[in-house]
């Protein structure tokens, strides 16, 4: 793990779970494995907080412990799943596209909780969609459950690894950990059960300001005392399926303005309009199958996909789009130059793309220095005298690729810096709009007169409004920002990926 | 390193800088003696953002799921400053949750049993057990005793509640 990525993650670690948790996290993800004690140990922190913070990071698929010899229980952190966390607006979204706002909600309560059971997804977004909905109606268990039963059946949610069932005549001393087993064939078996029920709204009396003792949430009402017909059966969401749908998504809109091409070059006879090869094509492309067939053969010619190349495709052109934005679009014709030409010398170079010499010097040490670019010895002779050497310009799609992934994760955690270093600097004005907010909505409630809701809005200044504005503004941007630089992390991580599948 | 051998080229490199093109008795630029400034002029403006409705939605969906973290019981706050002096306000302040207790209920069947930590007095199971504890009490300070008794079992009432919830 680079020193980028640990940063990044300690920030993604604070910012949802608090500095302890972050503090045993990045702990576990810089030494490895390790002992509760020596993690207490190790991080000066008490038994007690790690424990908890332990809690916590498994709970949410950050953290797997494993039963050593001796009996020994180790934890280990998971540094990629961390900073998955970046995603998960995407996967949410992807969920509403797909599934709608009950599959937005239901992907939203799993990330949010980390593991849930069936039955309490059900009825907490049941809840959630009730209070959307127009005074008297609600949300039906059964229109939930098929939702989810749907997210299943495509993946998009799994089971967590289980207790296994074991005909345990042998009362032997408990285990130090229960281990947990996952099977191919269960993961995305759904439990039968018959979830009966409507969603709750929460009355408005319940709505009171805060300070309200936890005792008093009317949540479950009545229902908790009923015994949970899935007792022990967890789901998570499954990240690498929307992964899989994501880099679909990629290519499919990488070839989309391409679909005109292929349009026009099929042959007449073809009785095919452009929204159902549209269609066809996509579905293809979704399936995690590759078709491999001679296109324009028999069977109404096959659509080949080779996914390594398409990767390929997206990554390098992602290189060039940076390239092209960093150093400008003649130090881009030289970067594609090299592209296609795979090694030029320098004088090669100069007269290719057409550059005066002492520019065309100039823009390759910059991309050199930023190792979008390398330099290849081919020696001439066997003693590799440097007189008798080539040195050519070559790019190395890996490497750059690497590089520029690991820019990548410098760039969100410079961007969250900056996101906390701000939301700091108005705090105080922060609070006071809060504050001033829930007087309002309180006094609304109790059906306050115009005229006093105005004095109390106008204890925020003209200006203090104006700094509030200009806050919102960067903040948004900056959060705009981490979620666009993901998407190219993203192209990155799956070309890297697929590149060393390969090796 | 090679730091103060800035002017011309007085030394030898191990290949041949012609064949990267730099010409015969030309001046490499100077060292760099310092960390390249934090905000480097940009050469070119940047691409402005993605825009659209798209975008806008997943903006929200980020900044709701950040705050509802936050409120959530998986957020651990760090303990509570030790008193530096005792307070007026103090005897009218709601204790917080009990120092060591978590404040959800994971799934013990699946999880290492050494990450359960014990909590005195406000575990159900152990109801019974401080009940001698607090007759002894009592008798110290009348007044102290029954504040403290109050309190102590409004922390029972939110824990078992809590319990209850789920």
């Amino acid at each position: 793990m680079t020193q980028a990525e640990i940063k990044l993650c300690s920030l993604l670690l604070q910012e949802h779970f608090g500095e302890i948790v972050e503090k045993i996290g990045v702990h576990l993800i810089r030494t490895g494995s390790q002992p509760l004690r020596a993690i207490a140990h190790d991080t000066g922190t008490s038994l007690d907080q790690v424990k908890k913070a332990l809690c916590v990071l498994i709970q949410h698929n950050l953290v797997i412990y494993q039963v050593h010899k001796r009996g020994v229980v180790e934890y280990e952190a998971q540094c990629s799943r961390v900073l998955r966390m970046l995603r998960y607006p995407r996967y949410i979204y992807t969920a509403k596209t797909l599934y709608s706002d009950t599959g937005e909600l239901i992907v939203e309560e799993l990330l949010l909780n980390g593991k849930m059971t069936m039955s309490a997804v059900v009825k907490k977004v049941a809840d959630r969609l009730t209070e959307t909905m127009e005074d008297g109606k609600t949300m039906d268990y059964a229109e939930v459950s098929n939702t989810f039963v749907r997210l299943a059946d495509t993946h998009f949610v799994q089971r967590c690894p289980w207790v296994p069932a074991t005909e345990n005549s042998d009362p032997g001393p408990p285990p130090p950990a229960p281990i947990l087993v996952i099977s191919e064939k269960d993961m995305y078996l759904v439990p039968k059960l018959s979830l009966i029920g409507k969603g709750k709204r929460r009355r408005s009396s319940d709505e009171d300001a805060a300070g309200e003792p936890k005792a008093k949430r009317p949540k479950h009402s009545t229902d908790n005392k009923e015994p949970i017909p899935d007792d022990g059966i967890y789901w998570q969401a499954n990240l690498d399926r929307f992964h899989q749908h994501f880099r679909d998504q990629a290519i499919v809109s990488a070839v989309a303005n391409r679909m005109d091409q292929i349009f026009r070059s099929l042959p007449v006879g073809y009785n095919i309009s452009k929204q159902v090869l549209d269609q066809y094509l996509t579905l293809l492309a979704d399936d995690p199958l590759e078709f491999v067939g001679k296109s324009g053969d028999s069977g109404g010619g096959m659509y080949v996909i080779n996914l390594h190349k398409a990767l390929g495709s997206l990554a390098t052109a992602t290189l060039e789009s940076v390239v092209q934005e960093r150093f400008g679009s003649r130090c881009a014709r030289i970067f594609r130059l090299v592209l296609q030409k795979k090694h030029l010398e320098q004088k090669q170079v100069e007269d290719f793309a057409m550059i005066p010499a002492k520019e065309a010097k100039d823009m390759l040490y910059k991309m050199l220095s930023g190792n979008f670019i390398s330099l290849q010895e081919i020696p001439k002779t066997p003693d590799h005298a440097p007189s008798r050497t080539f040195y050519l310009y070559t790019v190395n799609i890996l490497s750059a690729a690497r590089m520029l992934l690991h820019r990548c994760y410098k760039s969100i955690a410079n961007l969250i810096e900056r996101r906390q270093f701000e939301t700091k600097e108005n705090k105080r004005l922060l609070e006071k709009s809060q504050r001033v907010e829930a007087i309002i909505a309180s006094m609304q409630a109790t059906g306050a007169e115009e005229a006093q809701l105005q004095e109390i809005e106008e204890m925020i200044t003209a200006p203090e409004r104006q700094q509030l504005e200009t806050l919102k503004r960067n903040v948004n941007k900056l959060d705009a920002s981490e979620i666009q630089v993901d998407e190219t992390i993203f192209l990155l991580e799956s070309y890297i990926e697929s590149t060393m599948k390969r090796q | 390193g090679r730091g103060g051998r800035g002017r011309g080229r007085g030394g030898h490199m191990t290949f041949s800088v012609e064949a990267v093109g730099i010409g015969r008795g030309e001046a490499l630029p100077p060292p760099t003696l310092q960390p390249s400034p934090l905000f480097p002029p940009l050469e070119y403006k940047p691409v402005p953002l993605q825009a659209g409705e798209e975008i806008e939605y997943m903006l929200a969906l980020k900044q709701e799921f950040r705050g509802a973290m936050k409120s959530l019981p998986y957020f651990i706050k760090p303990s509570a400053p030790k008193k530096d002096i005792e307070r007026y306000s103090d005897k009218y302040q709601m204790p917080g949750p009990a120092e060591n207790a978590i404040e959800w209920s994971p799934d013990w069947r699946q999880l290492p049993p050494e990450l359960k930590i014990r909590v005195q007095k406000t575990r159900k199971e152990r109801r019974t057990v401080p009940a001698p504890k607090r007759q002894a009490k009592v008798s110290a300070d009348k007044e102290e005793a029954i504040k403290k008794l109050e309190t102590l079992e409004k922390k029972e009432e939110e824990v078992t509640s809590e319990e209850e919830e789920e």
